[in-house]
C-alpha cells in the first residue's frame, strides 16, 4: 500500500516537475527534433525524387526510402502532441485545434509512401509515376492547412 | 485672379472629362487582327489546351461535374477580390452563346462580348500571344463539359480600379508584345518553351513584379519581393532565381510532381497550378518549359 502510494507520489511529482520544466528545457528542443522528422521526410522524398527524375540504377532503392518514410510517418503523432507553436516553428496553431484531421493527413501521406513502396516494387513506371504524384500531393495536403506559408515563414525574419 | 483660376479649373476638368468620356473609351481596344471564323476547333486538343493555359485554376472551385469551370475561388489581389467566371456552355452564366471570334477576343485582346473590358485579372495580357488554333480548339472543348447554370460571383474591388473604362489605358500601358515572334537561333523545343512560359502558361502574371496600377515591373520573371503590390512569387530568372541551380529534371519532375530538388513539395498557389495545369502536360512540353528556363538563369559568377 504504502509502495503503491509513493508511486503514486513520485510519478505525480516528476509529472509536475516535467511539466514545469518543458517549456524552459524542452520547447526548442521540441521543435527541432520535429522539423528533423520533417526534413528526414523531405531527404528521403528527395532521393527517390532523384532516382525517378534522372533514371538511376538505383530503382530497388525507391521501395526501402518509401518505407523509411512510412517508420518515421510514426513518429509524428507523438512528435506533435505537444502544443508548440511560437517561435522558430512553421508549426501553425490550427494544427492543435484539429488534431484528428492533422492526424488523418499524415495517415493518409503514411499510406501513400506505403502505395509507392509496392508500386516501385512491382515496377511498372507508369504507376510509379501516379504514386510518387500522389505521395506528394500526400505532403502539400497538409502543409496547405498546417504549415505556414513561405513569407510568414520564422526563417523570414532571419 | 479668381477668374484665371475659374478658368484654369475649369479647363482641367474639362480635359479631364474629354479624356474621360472621349479619349479612354478608345484605348485598348485594338482587337488582333487575326481572324478565326476561318477555323474549325478540336475538342480533343481543347481539352490539352485547358492545362496549357492553367484555366481550371482560377475557373473551377473544386473537382466535381457540378463546380467543374463554372466559377472559380477568390483570388485576391491589392485591387481586390477577383472570382474567374462561370466558362461552362451555359447560356446564361457560361459562354454558351459566344462566337469563336468573340472567345478569341475574349482571350487574347480582353474585350467582352458587348465591347467593354474584362479586366486584367484574366491574363489576356500573355494570352495575347496565343496562337489562334489553340484559342478556337479550347472553345471547341468547352463547348463539350457539362453546362452548370451557376452565375458568377461579383468581384469585390474598390473604385476607381472597379471602373472597367480605365482597363483600356492600363492595356494601352501593359500590353507591349502581342505576339510570341520565334527564335530563329533556338531550337524547337526552346521556342515551344517559349510560347508555353510567355504565352498559355503566363508564368509572369504572378513571377513578375508589379507596381501600384499592376504594370510589370523589373525584370520579367524576377519574381516579386514580399510586401510589394503583387503576388509575392519567387523569382525564376536572373540574379535572384530560386531555380538557378535546377537542373532541367529537376524543372520537369516538380512541374509534374511539385517535389522540389531537396524532397520539399511547392507551396501557395503552385500548389494548384502544378494540380490543374502543368502536372497534365505531355512530357514533351515539360522538356520544352525547363529548356526555356534554363535558358533565363544567369550563371553563377562566383
Amino acid at each position: 500500500m504504502t509502495t503503491i502510494r509513493s508511486k503514486f507520489l513520485f510519478t505525480g511529482l516528476a509529472a509536475v516537475l516535467l511539466s514545469a520544466s518543458l517549456p524552459v528545457l524542452a520547447n526548442e528542443a521540441y521543435v527541432g527534433y520535429r522539423q528533423k522528422i520533417m526534413a528526414a521526410v523531405g531527404g528521403h522524398a528527395g532521393a527517390i525524387g532523384a532516382i525517378v527524375k534522372s533514371k538511376l540504377p538505383e530503382q530497388d532503392a525507391i521501395a526501402a526510402l518509401a518505407e523509411a518514410v512510412a517508420k518515421t510517418a510514426d513518429t509524428v503523432p507523438a512528435a506533435f502532441s505537444h502544443a508548440l507553436h511560437e517561435g522558430a516553428t512553421d508549426a501553425k496553431p490550427e494544427i492543435w485545434d484539429n488534431m484528428d484531421d492533422f492526424l488523418t493527413l499524415n495517415d493518409a501521406m503514411r499510406k501513400a509512401s506505403l502505395a509507392l513502396a509496392d508500386a516501385a516494387r512491382k515496377g511498372d513506371p507508369a504507376v510509379v509515376k501516379k504514386a510518387m504524384r500522389d505521395f506528394s500531393k500526400s505532403c502539400g495536403a497538409c502543409h496547405r492547412s498546417y504549415r505556414k506559408p513561405k513569407e510568414e515563414s520564422y526563417k523570414q525574419r532571419r | 485672379m479668381f477668374r484665371l483660376i475659374t478658368w484654369v479649373l475649369g479647363l482641367g476638368i474639362a480635359c479631364a472629362l474629354f479624356g474621360y468620356f472621349v479619349i479612354l473609351p478608345q484605348l485598348g481596344r485594338e482587337k488582333s487582327d487575326i481572324d478565326v471564323t476561318a477555323l474549325k476547333g478540336d475538342p480533343e486538343r481543347g481539352a490539352y489546351v485547358l492545362r496549357m493555359a492553367g484555366c481550371v485554376t482560377c475557373h473551377s472551385d473544386g473537382q466535381g461535374e457540378a463546380t467543374f469551370l463554372a466559377g472559380g475561388p477568390a483570388l485576391k489581389t491589392p485591387f481586390g477580390t477577383f472570382y474567374g467566371p462561370n466558362i461552362t456552355p451555359d447560356p446564361d452564366h457560361g459562354i454558351g452563346r459566344m462566337t469563336n471570334q468573340e472567345f478569341f477576343d475574349a482571350v487574347t485582346a480582353g474585350l467582352r462580348p458587348d465591347g467593354t473590358h474584362y479586366f486584367p485579372a484574366f491574363p489576356y495580357a500573355s494570352y495575347v500571344k496565343m496562337d489562334g488554333q489553340d484559342v478556337v480548339d479550347l472553345k471547341a472543348y468547352l463547348d463539350t463539359v457539362p453546362a452548370v447554370s451557376k452565375a458568377a460571383r461579383r468581384h469585390e474591388i474598390a473604385w476607381p480600379f472597379s471602373d472597367r473604362s480605365l482597363v483600356g489605358g492600363w492595356k494601352l500601358l501593359a500590353i507591349k508584345a502581342r505576339s510570341i515572334v520565334p527564335d530563329a537561333g533556338q531550337d524547337n523545343a526552346w521556342n515551344r518553351g517559349m510560347y508555353l512560359v510567355e504565352g498559355a502558361g503566363h508564368c509572369g502574371e504572378c513571377h513578375t513584379d508589379r507596381n501600384l496600377l499592376g504594370l510589370p515591373r523589373g525584370p520579367a520573371h524576377g519574381g516579386s519581393p514580399k510586401g510589394s503590390f503583387s503576388s509575392g512569387a519567387p523569382s525564376i530568372a536572373g540574379a535572384k532565381s530560386v531555380i538557378a541551380d535546377w537542373t532541367h529534371e529537376d524543372i520537369t519532375f516538380y512541374l509534374e510532381n511539385g517535389l522540389k530538388p531537396d524532397g520539399d513539395v511547392s507551396g501557395g498557389k503552385m500548389t494548384q497550378v502544378i494540380d490543374f495545369a502543368t502536372s497534365h502536360l505531355t512530357g514533351d512540353d515539360l522538356d520544352a518549359i525547363a529548356r526555356y528556363l534554363l535558358s533565363l538563369q544567369t550563371p553563377a559568377t562566383h
